[in-house]
């Protein structure tokens, strides 16, 4: 990578980037008919931000944060999960998932961390899900923009929600508008961690920084630049082809599953049918 | 009429909720007419709301339907400007403006560019009109353009060189494209045509774009009233349901064309030539196609 390439500024207006997400968030729980909104919140900057913007959109009173540790988390996430929860006045439930996940594979062989963290995001989702139906809460979600493009989540998992409100900022405008919103500084400079098991970082499993995947995918994707004009920009091919595979191969989790034709009007192929209808 | 009183109203329309939506229409009319407005504009498919997709027919109107009629019943003297899927005898479907008054659909406008790119996926749904034509109303020929319409230049022009002395754009603008200094690309694109269409073709224009949202979509809102010279008169809040009345001085627009006389130097015949020529004549060379003569 060529580290002299010129850097985009990837910085929102923060009042109208704000704003704009708080009155989509307002609206479309007016339209449902919903008042409270549940979310799992891990410490981490992302969640963190999801929650702000629901205590602001919704009022705290209205916000139920889920802190989900598994066996495995680092204690400080929980710490910094409270640390925000008491920052922006809205209630951190204690559901550990640990217990699920160990029953989960109580007697099965080869299980490799990969398949123990596709398990921990699942149970979340089951808790999430769970507390939704219980109390008539929508799940918000807080897969950021360069997770989505990435394929970097559990389909079903931490990839599942009702709503997702920072789904179209990338990681660093996620941190920018944490600093705007007066998320702890703890939170947003800490390396991002799926914190699926000790030492994860997110950078390290993916091979490369969000301050640099972030530049590329605007490029390639918000702007449309071709290959050899990112190849001119000053990123490397591998790079490029790296995020490529990544971006086609996970083009799966972004969408509904395929369904084969044989009707005249199919589910996810051409029965257009918008999901706020009525509302 | 030396002033006309036009109330904007830039609602949030319920989706493919008709029977709601003209209820809503209804009330903004009683309000109008107490205001004793002149025009009330509302913004594109306001009947409907914007993402109809495969519902098209299921909301579609005929002009003579008698949720028109009726809200023009309501109407009386006063001009109501709505936005409504309009069902053709043929069977095709428009995304269509109706002006409706004194208890009659009196003119409708079909939308001319429909956006089928990005986000947008009009042409899909929808067919596109083939006539622009301005209508007379007591205030003057009064030209609409639906929402993408007014990003083409070449439809403020027919609207001025056909006799329109007021331009009401309605609109289904999605908010996206924030910048770091506050810009939105969606909101600098309509202010930056409805300014131009003001100051060039000296006219008062009415913009009036709605709120609320759809999936992932949120409307800006931002309604704006601009004068001839470009000015605004009135400005709706951005992202909020709101309605507001605001006095155009019909007056100005003389004043305005005396000074810069665009519309007696529009050179249709000129427009009409070029156009024939490109369209109809001799294949230009594409410059830097190669295949020019060196």
């Amino acid at each position: 990578m060529n580290s002299s390439r010129e850097r985009i500024d990837l910085t929102l207006d923060p009042f109208v980037a704000v704003g704009l997400i708080i009155d989509f968030l307002a609206g479309h729980f007016e339209k449902k008919g919903f008042s409270d909104a549940v979310l799992g919140v891990s410490g981490g900057v992302d969640s963190a931000v999801g929650a702000v913007l629901a205590v602001e959109a919704l009022g705290g009173s209205h916000v139920k944060g889920l802190a989900m540790p598994a066996g495995s988390s680092d204690p400080a996430s929980l710490t910094d999960a409270e640390a925000v929860a008491s920052a922006f006045g809205f209630e951190l439930l204690l559901r550990p998932i640990g217990p699920v996940v160990d029953a989960f594979f109580d007697g099965s062989a080869n299980v490799d961390r990969m398949r123990i963290g596709n398990a921990a995001a699942r149970a979340r989702m089951m808790r999430l899900f769970d507390y939704s139906y219980e109390h008539h809460a929508l799940v918000i979600g807080t897969s950021n923009k360069t997770e989505l493009l990435l394929g970097y989540g559990t389909w079903y998992g931490d990839l599942a929600c009702s709503i997702n409100p920072i789904g179209d900022l990338y990681k660093t405008q996620i941190r920018q508008l944490a600093d705007f919103l007066g998320v702890p500084a703890g939170v947003i400079q800490k390396a991002p961690s799926a914190d699926l098991w000790p030492g994860q970082t997110d950078e390290g499993e993916l091979g490369f920084a969000y301050e640099d995947v972030d530049q590329l995918l605007y490029l390639m994707i918000d702007c449309e630049y071709s290959f050899e004009a990112l190849v001119d920009h000053g990123f490397s091919a591998e790079f490029i082809r790296k995020v490529v595979n990544r971006i086609t191969s996970s083009q799966f989790k972004r969408s509904l599953p395929t369904i084969a034709k044989v009707s005249a009007k199919t589910v996810g192929i051409d029965f257009h049918l918008s999901r706020d209808w009525g509302t | 009429m030396k002033r006309l009183r036009v109330a904007i109203d830039q609602l949030a329309p319920r989706l493919g909720d008709v029977e709601t939506n003209t209820a809503t229409h209804r009330a903004s009319i009683l309000w109008a007419r107490k205001q004793k407005a002149d025009l009330l504009v509302f913004p594109e498919l306001s009947l409907t709301g914007y993402l109809i997709m495969g519902m098209v027919a299921r909301t579609a109107l005929s002009p003579t339907d008698p949720v028109l009629v009726g809200l023009a019943t309501e109407a009386g003297p006063l001009g109501v400007i709505l936005g409504f899927v309009e069902k053709a005898s043929d069977g095709r479907f428009y995304n269509s403006a109706a002006f409706i008054k004194d208890g009659a659909v009196r003119a409708v406008q079909r939308k001319m560019f429909l956006p089928n790119y990005g986000m947008f996926d009009e042409k899909r749904f929808f067919a596109e009109g083939d006539r622009l034509e301005p209508f007379g109303t007591p205030w003057g020929r009064t030209g609409i353009l639906i929402c993408y319409d007014a990003l083409h230049p070449a439809a403020a022009y027919l609207h001025e060189q056909a006799g329109a002395q007021l331009i009401v754009t309605i609109a289904a603008s999605p908010a996206r494209g924030i910048g770091p200094d506050g810009s939105m690309s969606g909101r600098e694109i309509f202010r930056t045509a409805h300014v131009a269409h003001s100051r060039l073709l000296g006219l008062p224009t009415v913009f009036v774009n709605r709120v609320g949202t759809e999936e992932g979509l949120t409307f800006w809102g931002g309604s704006q009233v601009i004068d001839p010279q470009g000015e605004s008169l009135c400005e709706l809040p951005e992202y909020e349901s709101r309605r507001e009345i605001c006095e155009i001085d019909l007056e100005a627009t003389a004043r305005a064309r005396t000074r810069f006389p665009h519309l007696k130097e529009g050179r249709p015949d000129f427009v009409l030539q070029e156009l024939w020529r490109l369209r109809m004549g001799p294949r230009l060379p594409v410059v830097g196609s190669g295949n020019q003569p060196s």
